[in-house]
């Protein structure tokens, strides 16, 4: 795994995010204020930051979550080695291209079995790909493998979508989700938050075996306790719609001992411009 | 023709011209006094409280044609083949096109004992006589005495329940005063029917006004499934279901009742589907149940230009048990209207009901859920639940639960809500690269199937499956 980020030759960029703003949908409410962002394949970025900093804002928007609206900047997302305006995407087609949200909330949905639900999402992203969908005993088996990989019980796949799942299994089924879709950009909204130790484990182990050369996770994470798990190339802090510092992984572990506090601090004394992703570290 | 004719002055010309057969003298005398009635009193308006939302301006223009004795020949042969096809290989089929019996596709194969053509027996569980002839035969007496207990039952239903003003039970009477066409199915006592019973009514296409009349004795201890289809005429041909509502002279009108009699302990499984897309439908279900009977009713409303369902439900006997739930889906501007009467007469009994409905366009539906608990129903449990979904915000949904509980110590409970899609739920979808509609239709589908899974019936279940596909696209 690289550690170097910034080099700019034989590195494609998944995901390039410009001088974003954003807020809520009919309001004045603004959260993201002038972010920047760069995401080359192979790498894990972990977004860091304390409540309210728009860590979870920034997620839903990448995933094209109603909720919010744009206001300025520009977000690209490479699509067959070309640049692609994110922004313009329906949620759907955002999905179809390779980007993925694992949700910090995962949403219930009665009476729809994973199964079916897997499959038409599944299918959905062939179709798009050109590829043939698969019946539905072609899937069950696809996705008993999947389940093997990740070490997860097959009572996953009958279940009605995330109903009377614990906090673990939600987050388990969000991992076996994004191993069934296999996204170009995975992001993971505090995937953390709520897991016991075997769960973090389990989905830990998830994300690290569906990392490749090809692919990218945005890690969202209000602790530093899951990069234990999962290994960021960059670390970056956000504030108040910001990144105000990034760095390696050692970031992570300087916020662990002293706090955000300390870094606000700096920030606010320094009154410097906002960092970018991609210049510090 | 220079001016239209009402639809109650048009049947009094077919009333009066209607060949004489001969009927015996008790079948005559009712029929006329049916005719009285519904003729005296005039059909209802909105101004009756149980067709507030429910206008039969549409029936006014009707020009009644009956359908010809064997409405069977003028079905096209892919027609023919098509309904051939639909029916239940595992099941006893009784077959009406445009309300009239057809005997020659009714049957269940080897298995059944064909007395002449007219009557149908399976392994004696169950005895099946077309009503027509029953009327006129050695049965009558049978006929009459089920009529006479349903009248019975009716008339104990209290005042809030029952259909004050003489308009409201025009169309019932008009039922009898034309009562010809349909079965007797006698369920023998400590039987179980090994097959389901299935009432397979399909129309040709043409125009024209039905009556149909089915009568159900479910001995004691018996069980039985038995399932009523209303099919359009988009289903022999193969076509899709049309959307589009056809011009009133081109308009199929179907007055349905069945009315049930359950012996002590007796079960019975009643599904009813109609998707009688486009045309009028008027239909109701009695039924009275001894101690220890148990009826699980289904009723399916999907698609109608005006497509009503009356249930009634009149336990008389302890520890029986009444589930009664249902699915209407509406479009365009369709008017689905399911009144729902459930009579609590004695203790320690039970009822349950789940109605859910799903709206686009401008279509509405209403759901009049009314539960009576007498004074000496001690112990009564009654649950009533109505659920919709507005696809539209034009789309109406009139829920109006009415409980009346006259004893103390009951367990009744009634709940509606009326709600969107949940954009959560949307958006999940959408995430996982689902488009929208498809996210819309698996929503839909999977809040439809919690009240028709239950019918656990594959053969009711494609088709089901079959007419919500076309309504989510």
């Amino acid at each position: 795994m690289q550690n170097q980020t910034t080099q700019k030759s034989n590195v494609e960029t998944i995901l390039t995010v410009k001088g974003l703003m954003a807020k809520v949908a009919d309001s004045d409410k603004q959260i993201i204020r002038g972010l920047d962002l760069t995401v080359n394949a192979g790498e894990v970025h972990a977004i860091m930051g304390p409540n309210g900093s728009g860590k979870s804002t920034f997620s839903k928007i990448l995933a094209g979550h109603p909720d919010y609206e744009v206001t300025d900047g520009t977000v690209e997302l490479e699509v067959n080695f070309r640049q692609k305006n994110l922004l313009e995407m329906l949620p759907e087609d955002r999905a179809r291209n390779g980007v993925f949200l694992a949700y910090q909330y995962p949403v219930e949905i009665p009476g729809v079995s994973n199964a079916e639900f897997l499959r038409a999402a599944f299918n959905e992203i062939c179709k798009h790909q050109g590829a043939d969908e698969m019946d539905p005993l072609e899937f069950d088996d696809f996705l008993k493998l999947k389940l093997k990989f990740l070490g997860m019980s097959e009572a996953f796949i009958t279940r009605a979508v995330n109903v009377d799942f614990s906090g673990g299994e939600k987050k388990r089924n969000e991992i076996l989700q994004m191993a069934v879709l296999s996204p170009r950009l995975a992001i993971l909204d505090e995937t953390d938050s709520g897991l016991d130790v075997d769960s973090l484990r389990v989905v830990s182990d998830g994300v690290n075996k569906l990392r490749t050369k090809n692919n990218a996770v945005l890690l969202i994470t209000h602790y530093q306790r899951i990069l234990n798990h999962i290994i960021p190339d960059r670390v970056h802090v956000l504030y108040k719609g910001q990144i105000i510092k990034s760095g390696d992984k050692s970031l992570a572990i300087q916020i662990e001992e002293h706090g955000y506090d300390a870094l606000i601090k700096e920030y606010q004394t320094s009154n410097a411009t906002p960092a970018s992703g991609s210049l510090h570290g | 023709m220079t001016t239209a004719v009402s639809f109650l002055e048009s049947l009094k010309i077919h009333r009066v011209e209607m060949p004489p057969v001969a009927a015996p003298v008790w079948l005559q005398t009712l029929q006329s006094e049916a005719w009285e009635k519904a003729s005296e009193a005039g059909l209802p308006t909105t101004r009756h409280e149980s067709y507030r939302y429910t206008s039969l301006r549409a029936l006014a223009g009707i020009t009644v044609t009956f359908a010809p004795p064997s409405p069977w020949e003028f079905l096209s042969e892919e027609a023919a083949n098509r309904l051939r096809e639909l029916l239940d290989p595992a099941g006893l089929n009784l077959v009406f096109v445009d309300g009239a019996f057809v005997h020659e596709l009714s049957g269940a194969g080897h298995e059944v004992d064909q007395n002449g053509g007219k009557n149908w027996s399976l392994y004696d569980a169950v005895h099946i006589e077309d009503l027509s002839e029953a009327l006129r035969g050695p049965s009558a007496e049978v006929v009459q005495s089920i009529l006479q207990d349903i009248d019975t039952a009716r008339s104990k239903l209290p005042t809030p329940l029952a259909q004050v003003a003489p308009q409201e039970s025009t169309l019932a009477h008009l039922g009898k005063a034309f009562m010809n066409d349909g079965v007797v199915i006698h369920i023998s006592e400590n039987c179980a029917v090994p097959t389901p019973i299935r009432l397979v009514h399909v129309e040709s296409g043409r125009a024209t006004v039905a009556f149909t009349q089915h009568l159900i004795l479910a001995g004691a201890a018996s069980t039985a499934r038995i399932s009523e289809t209303y099919l359009s005429s988009g289903h022999l041909s193969g076509t899709a279901v049309t959307q589009q509502l056809p011009d009133d002279t081109t308009l199929r009108t179907h007055f349905s009742d069945t009315s049930i009699i359950m012996a002590p302990n007796s079960t019975l499984r009643h599904d009813r589907l109609l998707t009688s897309n486009g045309n009028l439908h008027f239909g109701a279900t009695n039924v009275t149940l001894a101690a220890g009977a148990k009826y699980h009713a289904l009723s399916l409303n999907l698609n109608s230009r005006i497509g009503r369902h009356d249930i009634t439900a009149m336990i008389d006997g302890e520890g029986a048990d009444v589930t009664l739930d249902g699915l209407t889906t509406a479009q365009g501007e369709q008017v689905l209207d399911t009144h729902s009467s459930i009579d609590h007469r004695v203790p320690n009994t039970t009822s349950r009901q789940l109605y859910k409905s799903i709206l686009k366009d401008k279509s509405r539906a209403v759901f009049s859920g009314k539960i009576f608990v007498r004074r000496d129903a001690q112990k009564t449990t009654a649950h009533q639940q109505s659920k919709t979904l507005l696809l539209s915000s034009e789309a109406e949904i009139d829920a109006k639960p009415q409980l009346e509980i006259e004893a103390d110590d009951v367990r009744c409970a009634h709940g509606a809500t009326v709600a969107q899609l949940n954009q959560d739920e949307m958006f999940y979808l959408r995430s996982r690269g689902i488009p929208r509609a498809k996210a819309e239709a698996m929503l839909c589908d999977a809040f439809a199937a919690e009240v028709w899974r239950s019918a656990d019936d594959v053969w009711l279940e494609s088709l089901v499956k079959n007419e919500l596909s076309g309504f989510f696209k």
